[in-house]
């Protein structure tokens, strides 16, 4: 009896805590909003998106100088610096490197847009960036662009919009990666352990 | 238990101690980039020291009635090359500085050295190392005020009290070593 009884107890226990915690799918979305807060931040902090690492790391590294930068780990600002030039793909102007999208657009009944990107090319010679004691190479293979500002954009026939992120030359940039010698000269590429290479425009 | 409740609960967990991680992680970066600095420092401080022997060779040729100081900067550089602590290499560093400007100011009283191709190639290597070092030093100050302001700024200041951060010092040049006592031969 007494055994029945704790059971019957346990039961009614389980079943008031279950209830309580599926109370708010009974009231819906505002209900839910603490849970969905919480598995945010835990995929937020986890899987930290691109722009977030980007911005930790610039602002843990110290910016060196072109014409004493040592090897390893640098950050480096200043203007680009052509060396031979590729022609963008939708009003074919010169320039150092440029990211071309195709994407699709949703419009909602509040009038706003989404973008959805459906195609993506990416092209970049080798260039240099400059500030005011020197110069140093960027070999730009496997570089991630952050927050490089769309530069034009068309649409065509079927409504899909064609979107080109430039670099320039005389673009201001700071940029994240590894400084090594190539043929004797400091030159930043892809940090082989860390894989950062980042080139933004802010 | 109940399986949502297990599922927030580890979720909470992961991502505070994820978040602790990624605090850690940052602080230790800031610290490491000071150490980085500071070496990198040294290293150029060691080109230079470097170039001496050359710079003497060179010197000693033309200026013959200034051998103590010649003499002053081969002591210097072996003083330098054999120290270990690095506040007394910082020293002898300040102290090399202030001599190679005096031979270098002293070469302007001798035109057949100003001309000769080793001694200009020198100056050039010398004034490139020097503008290197001001760098390196700018850049040493930048990392430490970065880590300063890391582990004092929130929520940071937390971890980094409970495994003994200090703030760290600047690298100043002190009213000794900018006083210019002029050539003294």
């Amino acid at each position: 009896m007494k055994k029945k009884l704790s059971d019957s107890l346990k039961a009614k226990k389980i079943i008031k805590i279950f209830s309580f915690l599926l109370i708010p799918f009974g009231f819906a979305l505002p209900a839910l909003l603490p849970y969905l807060i919480i598995i945010f931040l835990f995929v937020h902090i986890i899987f930290p998106p691109q722009k977030t690492k980007f911005i930790r790391l610039q602002a843990s590294l110290p910016t060196s100088k072109a014409r004493s930068v040592a090897m390893g780990l640098a950050e480096i600002e200043g203007k680009l610096v052509l060396h031979e030039p590729l022609m963008s793909p939708i009003d074919q102007k010169p320039c150092i490197g440029y990211r071309y999208e195709i994407q699709t657009v949703h419009r909602e009944k509040g009038g706003k847009t989404h973008h959805h990107t459906i195609s993506e090319k990416m092209e970049c010679n080798h260039f240099s960036i400059e500030d005011e004691t020197g110069r140093i190479k960027v070999i730009p293979e496997e570089m991630e662009w952050v927050w490089i500002p769309e530069e034009n954009s068309v649409f065509d026939d079927e409504g899909k919009r064609h979107v080109q992120y430039l670099l320039k030359e005389g673009d201001k940039m700071l940029i994240v990666g590894n400084v090594t010698l190539n043929e004797q000269e400091p030159t930043i590429t892809k940090h082989p352990l860390k894989k950062v290479f980042w080139n933004n425009s802010k | 238990m109940h399986f949502f409740s297990i599922i927030i609960f580890a979720l909470l967990i992961i991502g505070t101690i994820s978040f602790f991680i990624t605090i850690f992680n940052r602080l230790v970066l800031l610290k490491n980039n000071i150490e980085k600095a500071f070496a990198n420092i040294d290293v150029i401080l060691k080109q230079r020291a470097d170039e001496i022997p050359n710079l003497i060779k060179v010197v000693k040729e033309y200026v013959k009635y200034e051998q103590s100081v010649l003499e002053q900067l081969t002591k210097l550089r072996t003083d330098y090359t054999n120290s270990t602590n690095t506040s007394d290499k910082v020293k002898i560093a300040n102290e090399m500085d202030k001599t190679i400007q005096k031979i270098m100011a002293v070469a302007e009283n001798y035109p057949d050295l100003k001309a000769n191709n080793s001694f200009v190639e020198l100056q050039k290597r010398v004034s490139g190392l020097e503008d290197a070092i001001a760098d390196r030093r700018e850049f040493f100050n930048e990392s430490v005020n970065l880590y300063n302001i890391g582990i004092q700024e929130f929520p940071n200041f937390v971890l980094a009290k409970m495994l003994g951060y200090a703030q760290k010092n600047m690298l100043y040049i002190s009213e000794k070593e900018k006083k210019y006592d002029g050539i003294e031969f």
